[in-house]
């Protein structure tokens, strides 16, 4: 932040920038300072010290023994489940969240075009964002099991075709198509309802980017003659690149906090139903790690993006 | 449309320039169009839910068995509805979801706006620690403070004080006072989102005008509360419609902290987990369970129409952008 001169008061900056007035901002984040000691620290100590031991559910609270690394061994060597359904989430993150910022820059471009109805657009794409979470989540995960064993129920009874509740594959089985086929398209599909709903807040981040480039730029290059397809590529991308790290940091998050994931669904099981808390606490925070590595390569990998957009508009 | 762009320049005849231009028209609308028609498909995939929860909840039990009665009923009744209402504790579940929901929208907005400020303007020492810290509070999984959630708040005790004076922890589960803290300290769900907002808002507010009135002698708490708060209003409704939205519909906190309060949420999910009971009726429990949420979800749905283009707008003009 830097310091601005105001003409003719001399003490104005620089006590308004002495040390001692910074302290203050101390009492403004003291809220947060202290729920973080007295209640999220604990929460985070908890964790790891179930990590690191075994865990039980006693009468006045939890009771640890200590084990060392063993439930990372037990994670990492014994357990079935940990590793191939670890790599079945990162494999799915990896796949979805370029997904997602990809369609919202898709959608945001569109909707910066005058398009009928972008306003009545704008409010249903934010939809979900408000409405889409926790209960109803809960919920359509639940309609989706649901639908799967009314769709079966309906064919076993041999009833018509327009007995699902929208499922693509039923249709496109009662129209004969390969099953290859309908495996592929009922993938997208569902991979499809899944980036929509994920998507508002993205689309809106990167709405209030592109706007926010100036039309100037795109005049400039309109008369060198560039297409639509060089704009994008050379302006819009590399100006939107810094806003791409914003978006990426939350769609990440997002994910990895978000839903059922079938490792998360596992942790619990392992916690609630197995009474292994130690061994899911190990596991959860080995996600956790790798997660953090996953933002942190992602974020380089954007900023080179920029880097090299801005230095290729700089002629290098 | 300017001559450069037409082959022949200013010389071509006038007809050929006017196919020219008429033919560019078409092809901008041609693809506005496809443009349209790519959202209109997106939207759908939006909107089926509830469209979904919409006309299931008007059916009558003999409708929901009828494979011939697909998405329009035959008959619109509404029985579910009346069932739904009728449910067990519905409608103290009801209540304590709004009421809850008001709290932790007022808190978090209050607390977020207070923290963001301290975190924007000021250079304190171990500024940025605090800043990765808020960032770290949302990174942690829920899952894994699920069962620590429970026990802080089920045994409660700030380093043996309660224990000291009563001789047991305080028991704050089933009641408010978790989420009261929670949404005061900046903790509840993805809280450090609100508190990231803001900050990214204040950074955009010109430092002239607080150092104005730092020259005209206004304390720190007099300029937060009277100059820079009231200019932040787009953005306290942007972070008190997303709190009060999250914590309306929770089931996370909600299940885990407030597990045999009446709560709307808990009792939806178990009305949906009755119809995966391998009842012969279950279709007709899962159609209840989406009219109840149908119906918890409608408030909430009204009040973002009617709040939606001051909440979109918030968020454009957040300072998150340039």
């Amino acid at each position: 932040m830097k310091k601005s001169r105001i003409a003719g008061s001399p003490s104005g900056p620089r006590l308004f920038n002495k040390r001692d007035n910074q302290m203050i901002g101390l009492v403004f984040v003291l809220p947060f300072l202290i729920g973080f000691v007295f209640i999220f620290a604990r929460m985070l100590y908890d964790g790891l010290h179930a990590a690191f031991s075994t865990a039980q559910l006693g009468t006045s609270g939890m009771t640890y023994t200590f084990t060392g690394w063993d439930n990372f061994y037990y994670a990492l060597r014994v357990d079935p489940l940990f590793i191939s359904r670890a790599l079945e989430d990162l494999k799915s993150l990896l796949v979805t969240i370029p997904l997602i910022m990809i369609f919202s820059l898709f959608v945001a471009v569109v909707l910066n075009n005058e398009i009928w109805g972008r306003t009545v657009f704008r409010v249903i794409f934010f939809l979900p964002v408000i409405v889409s979470t926790g209960l109803l989540t809960e919920l359509d995960a639940n309609n989706a099991v649901m639908t799967t064993m009314s769709a079966a129920a309906v064919e076993s009874s041999g009833d018509s075709a327009l007995a699902s509740i929208g499922d693509i594959s039923l249709f496109l089985q009662q129209l004969q198509f390969s099953p290859g086929l309908i495996e592929a398209v009922s993938g997208v599909a569902n991979n499809v309802v899944e980036i929509v709903n994920r998507s508002g807040v993205q689309i809106l981040i990167f709405l209030a980017g592109i706007q926010s480039i100036s039309p100037s730029i795109y005049e400039a290059a309109d008369v060198e003659g560039a297409t639509a397809w060089e704009k994008f590529w050379k302006i819009t991308l590399p100006m939107v690149s810094p806003i791409m790290v914003v978006c990426l940091v939350y769609t990440v998050v997002e994910c990895l906090t978000g839903s059922s994931s079938p490792l998360m669904s596992h942790i619990e099981y392992l916690a609630f139903t197995g009474g292994k808390f130690g061994e899911a606490a190990a596991m959860a925070w080995l996600y956790f790690a790798a997660v953090v590595l996953v933002i942190g390569v992602a974020v380089l990998v954007i900023r080179g993006i920029g880097r090299a957009g801005r230095n290729a508009g700089e002629g290098r | 449309m300017d001559c450069r762009s037409v082959p022949g320049g200013h010389t071509a005849p006038k007809g050929r320039r006017l196919r020219l231009r008429i033919l560019k028209i078409m092809k901008r609308s041609f693809v506005k169009l496809v443009f349209f028609i790519l959202l209109l498909g997106f939207a759908y995939v939006i909107l089926y839910p509830f469209l979904f929860k919409i006309t299931a909840a008007f059916m009558s039990y003999d409708d929901l068995f009828d494979p011939m009665v697909n998405l329009v009923p035959e008959n619109w009744v509404l029985d579910n509805f009346r069932t739904v209402m009728e449910t067990e504790n519905f409608w103290a579940g009801a209540v304590n979801m709004m009421l809850y929901a008001l709290v932790v929208g007022v808190l978090s907005t209050l607390s977020a706006a207070v923290v963001g400020y301290g975190l924007a303007r000021y250079r304190f020492p171990l500024r940025r620690l605090v800043m990765a810290l808020v960032v770290l509070t949302m990174l942690v999984p829920t899952q894994t403070i699920k069962l620590s959630l429970f026990s802080t708040f089920r045994y409660f005790d700030l380093f043996g004080l309660f224990e000291g004076i009563t001789g047991q922890a305080l028991q704050l589960t089933n009641t408010i006072w978790p989420f009261v803290i929670l949404s005061a300290t900046c903790l509840g769900f993805r809280a450090g989102i609100y508190v990231i907002l803001m900050r990214q808002y204040y950074i955009g507010i010109p430092r002239e005008l607080m150092e104005a009135a730092h020259v005209d002698g206004a304390g720190p708490f007099y300029t937060f509360s009277h100059i820079v708060l009231p200019m932040a209003k787009s953005m306290l409704v942007v972070v008190f419609a997303l709190s009060f939205s999250w914590q309306w519909t929770d089931v996370f906190y909600t299940g885990t902290l407030s597990g045999s309060k009446p709560m709307l949420q808990n009792i939806i999910l178990t009305m949906a987990s009755v119809s995966l009971g391998g009842n012969s009726d279950y279709y007709y429990y899962f159609v209840l369970a989406n009219t109840a949420a149908l119906v918890a979800i409608i408030p909430l749905l009204l009040i973002y129409v009617l709040l939606q283009r001051r909440i979109i707008q918030g968020i454009e003009r957040s300072g998150l952008v340039g």
